[in-house]
């Protein structure tokens, strides 16, 4: 029964800093992102920001207590090592998971806006003159086909 | 092609042939589309009506798509364009717009272009044939 108690604090406190130093990583290098996807708005970026985190604790930490409970007592320190390794490398994969999914909604939101952005993607074949005749500029539209 | 930052909102107009059904579904479908940039569909037939540099002989002839700060976008370009002016299409604008996709853009744009010029002589066929 020792060792499982002390199974179950190395795991909550390895996780809980885990998750503490994963979420301040995003936090303090996600704000760029945002930053320039909001147009310089350093406010809304800002609150964004802390809402993504504060999402991800939630996840996180849930997930953490929802995976506590080993499936049965460590009998000595080598099983409980090996419970705490185990329950430790879950929380990193979640974490990793949770990571790439910020990474890619940052990623998308940006794509978004540079779409929206994004000037016509072709040259005009003429252009209206000011006395409403047409000046081709390179064809006028495509060759015939053979 | 530069950036238009502070001219006045962009507005295209789509030129379709008034004559062909297909080309009258595509241009209703249009128009309900999300858009970034507003598009009017115009039946070419009203050319002579209105400024178009264009007759409408030239606007049968491909897709023609005028910008109100007068470029003109014929064949691939204007459907390229025309993508490019839709929010949920601007994606597939660019793709199409790259050199590499640019072989596939003409031939899936030339094959809309047939069904249409195909539904267009149907009906011309069904339309000339005397009743009983």
């Amino acid at each position: 029964m020792g060792t499982t108690l002390y199974a179950y604090v190395f795991y909550v406190v390895i996780s809980v800093a885990l998750t503490i130093w994963v979420a301040r990583t995003l936090h303090k290098n996600g704000r760029v992102f945002l930053v320039d996807v909001f147009d310089n708005r350093d406010e809304l970026a800002d609150s964004v920001n802390h809402l993504l985190v504060v999402g991800f604790y939630l996840i996180n930490f849930g997930y953490i207590s929802l995976a506590l409970k080993l499936a049965k007592h460590t009998e000595d320190a080598t099983q409980a090592f090996e419970a705490v390794s185990h329950k430790v490398g879950l929380v990193l994969v979640v974490l990793g998971m949770m990571h790439f999914f910020n990474l890619f909604v940052f990623s998308r939101i940006r794509a978004n806006k540079q779409i929206a952005e994004a000037p016509r993607p072709v040259a005009p074949d003429a252009m209206v003159q000011a006395d409403g005749t047409l000046a081709a500029i390179n064809k006028l539209g495509d060759p015939p086909k053979e | 092609m530069p950036a238009h930052p502070d001219a006045a909102p962009l507005c295209l107009t789509v030129w379709f042939d008034g004559d062909c059904g297909f080309c009258a579904r595509v241009a209703k479908w249009l128009e309900r589309q999300p858009k970034f940039v507003a598009v009017n569909c115009v039946a070419a037939q009203t050319a002579g009506t209105s400024s178009c540099p264009l007759n409408t002989a030239e606007l049968l002839d491909k897709l023609t798509v005028t910008a109100s700060d007068g470029a003109v976008y014929r064949g691939t370009n204007a459907w390229i364009t025309l993508l490019w002016a839709l929010r949920n299409y601007r994606r597939w604008s660019l793709r199409f717009a790259r050199q590499s996709w640019r072989p596939w853009a003409e031939d899936l744009f030339a094959t809309i272009t047939g069904v249409a010029k195909l539904t267009q002589r149907q009906r011309k066929a069904h339309a000339a044939k005397p009743s009983p």
